[in-house]
């Protein structure tokens, strides 16, 4: 199972790399969210770096909802999905490959909004054993919660506009728990930090597991 | 509720041309007289309540008059909650015995649960401007609800999109299933949200309301379950319903068809 | 404001709205029920008639309402 998920993965990393999609639009576009937060909330009294952690995790959400996205248009043309479907591969093996695809891609742009937020907000940051938890369970989450619901949204003419609706509210437990442990990484309280990080394992847990079990009858058309 | 009342007038004597398959005589409602009943009992109850809750009870020692909207809000949000869980229930149903039924059950009681929700919210909002000077505040519950809110509205965007029914069930019953945890970790990241940043959150002061406030509470939470009850036979009946005329339209396009060929 | 305004704009919330959406749910039921045989919508038949056999053609598995306003199937 485990090794057609990284068939698939592979595949989905190949094409986007080949594409560049995710280089050339969706980095800058994150770039683009920083600053338009300095344009709306302006640039001094360190209000900015005060906002950090909710600016860099709003910017998270936008940037990972494109790479779910593109994730799922890339199979839309050409019959790539029912291909998949023929290939033999298990649903839950589809889930995992397409969600560690879509994993890798957010962790590079949580890598570039880090080194966005350090340079343009001018945010030190502190706990970087907390940092690094909370992006990688955040992303893990992000990055689930995503695939199920956008092969869901996939098949759809108004996926677009649905899938904002149905993934952004399920996500808000990622945005409060990720912002909160930031918050308590920059001010040194760990100790709280690591109770987000404990809600944020559970939701990424919860979307793998629902993932894995309810990938195949999301697969099967009429 | 008057207008599915008075159906009860209808020709129950035409019963016996049913025989004729396309010419329809029954009542042309979703009600029968169990739900006429029920319906009933629900007017009943709901006269009774606002008779109670609006002047036949005293005012609250601590909440004054403002207690008056405790004998609504409360069950309107338990309501809420009822419908979002059986919503849930429905749609793990259905993926496991993928009946029909199932999923009407889920569609039902999620959009009841939704409607429900915004008497929740908009009750907790003119509970709150006279009692906290605003209408809404960051409260955890306030907050877990108007995201529950979200939620169902979520599920019934994808439920009213067109398209084969059966793809759109074994969509609707996958959001439909994730409902419930979901608003359970949404809960829980709001409280701590709340409660680890600022001092405890308010909440609605109900635990020493006695006696006959009481009992026009408790009274309250009855009317609503048979509202709720009364509302989801029917919704169940109207989205069975349009499962039939779906079903009916194709069933007339194939015969057409086949018409259409033979006649050739 | 007083007070009895949020109060009553509160029950009106409640009792219209409750009102309002079992109206729209009854109508729509009449509407679309005019549009069904009266075979495929068992709640609105007498006990005999459920007894008698009726042919549906299209009826799959997931057949309808047996006798109770929501029995399963």
């Amino acid at each position: 199972m485990f090794r057609d998920a990284t068939l698939v993965a592979a595949k989905d990393l190949r094409i986007e790399w080949r594409s560049r999609v995710g280089i050339n639009q969706i980095a800058p576009f994150a770039l683009l969210i920083l600053v338009l937060f300095a344009f709306a909330l302006g640039p001094d009294g360190g209000l900015l770096s005060k906002a950090t952690p909710g600016l860099y995790w709003v910017a998270v959400l936008l940037c990972g909802l494109l790479a779910v996205q593109r994730s799922f248009a890339v199979e839309a043309s050409d019959g790539a999905t029912d291909a998949l479907r023929l290939s033999g591969i298990e649903p839950s093996a589809l889930f995992l490959g397409k969600t560690a695809a879509v994993l890798v891609q957010i962790l590079a742009l949580d890598l570039v909004l880090l080194l966005g937020v350090t340079i343009l907000y001018g945010t030190t940051f502190t706990g970087w054993v907390l940092v690094a938890g909370t992006v990688l369970s955040a992303s893990v989450g992000i990055a689930a919660a995503g695939t199920l619901y956008g092969v869901l949204a996939a098949g759809l003419r108004v996926r677009e506009t649905l899938l904002p609706l149905l993934l952004l509210p399920v996500l808000a437990p990622v945005l409060i728990g990720s912002t909160r442990a930031f918050e308590a990484a920059l001010a040194g309280t760990t100790s709280e930090g690591w109770l987000w990080f404990g809600l944020l394992s559970v939701f990424a847990l919860m979307y793998i597991a629902a993932g894995a079990a309810l990938f195949g009858p999301l697969l099967e058309e009429a | 509720m008057t207008t599915e009342l008075q159906a009860e007038s209808g020709p129950r004597g035409a019963a016996e041309s049913a025989h004729v398959p396309t010419i329809d005589p029954g009542p042309h409602s979703t009600s029968s007289p169990a739900t006429r009943a029920l319906g009933i009992a629900v007017l009943a109850g709901f006269a009774m309540l606002a008779y109670l809750g609006l002047a036949g009870t005293p005012e609250d020692r601590v909440q004054g008059e403002l207690v008056r909207l405790l004998y609504v809000h409360p069950q309107s949000a338990t309501v809420a909650y009822l419908g979002c869980f059986l919503a849930t229930t429905g749609s793990v149903m259905y993926l496991w015995k993928r009946s029909l039924w199932w999923d009407l059950v889920a569609h039902s009681t999620a959009e009841i649960g939704a409607v429900f929700t915004a008497f929740a919210l908009l009750t907790g909002m003119l509970w709150g401007r006279p009692s906290w000077g605003t209408y809404w505040v960051w409260d955890a519950r306030l907050t877990s609800t108007a995201m529950l809110m979200l939620l169902l509205l979520g599920y019934l965007a994808l439920r009213k999109l067109p398209g084969d029914p059966d793809v759109r069930a074994r969509q609707s019953a996958i959001v439909g299933l994730l409902l419930v945890p979901n608003v359970i970790l949404v809960r829980q990241s709001v409280t701590w949200w709340r409660t680890l940043h600022q001092a405890p959150t308010l909440s609605l002061p109900g635990a020493e309301i006695e006696g006959l406030l009481l009992f026009t509470m408790m009274f309250g939470f009855a009317v609503f379950s048979g509202l709720f009850l009364w509302l989801t036979i029917h919704r169940f009946r109207v989205a069975w319903l349009v499962r039939q005329v779906d079903e009916l339209a194709v069933n007339e396009a194939i015969t057409a068809r086949i018409a259409e060929g033979t006649s050739r | 404001m007083s007070n009895t305004f949020f109060i009553v704009a509160g029950w009106i919330t409640v009792l219209g709205g409750s009102a309002a959406y079992a109206t729209v749910v009854i109508l729509r039921g009449r509407a679309l029920s005019l549009r069904v045989p009266v075979d495929r919508r068992r709640w609105s038949s007498t006990p005999q008639q459920e007894s008698r056999p009726i042919a549906r053609p299209l009826d799959g598995p997931l057949d309808g309402p047996l006798d109770g306003p929501l029995s399963r199937p």
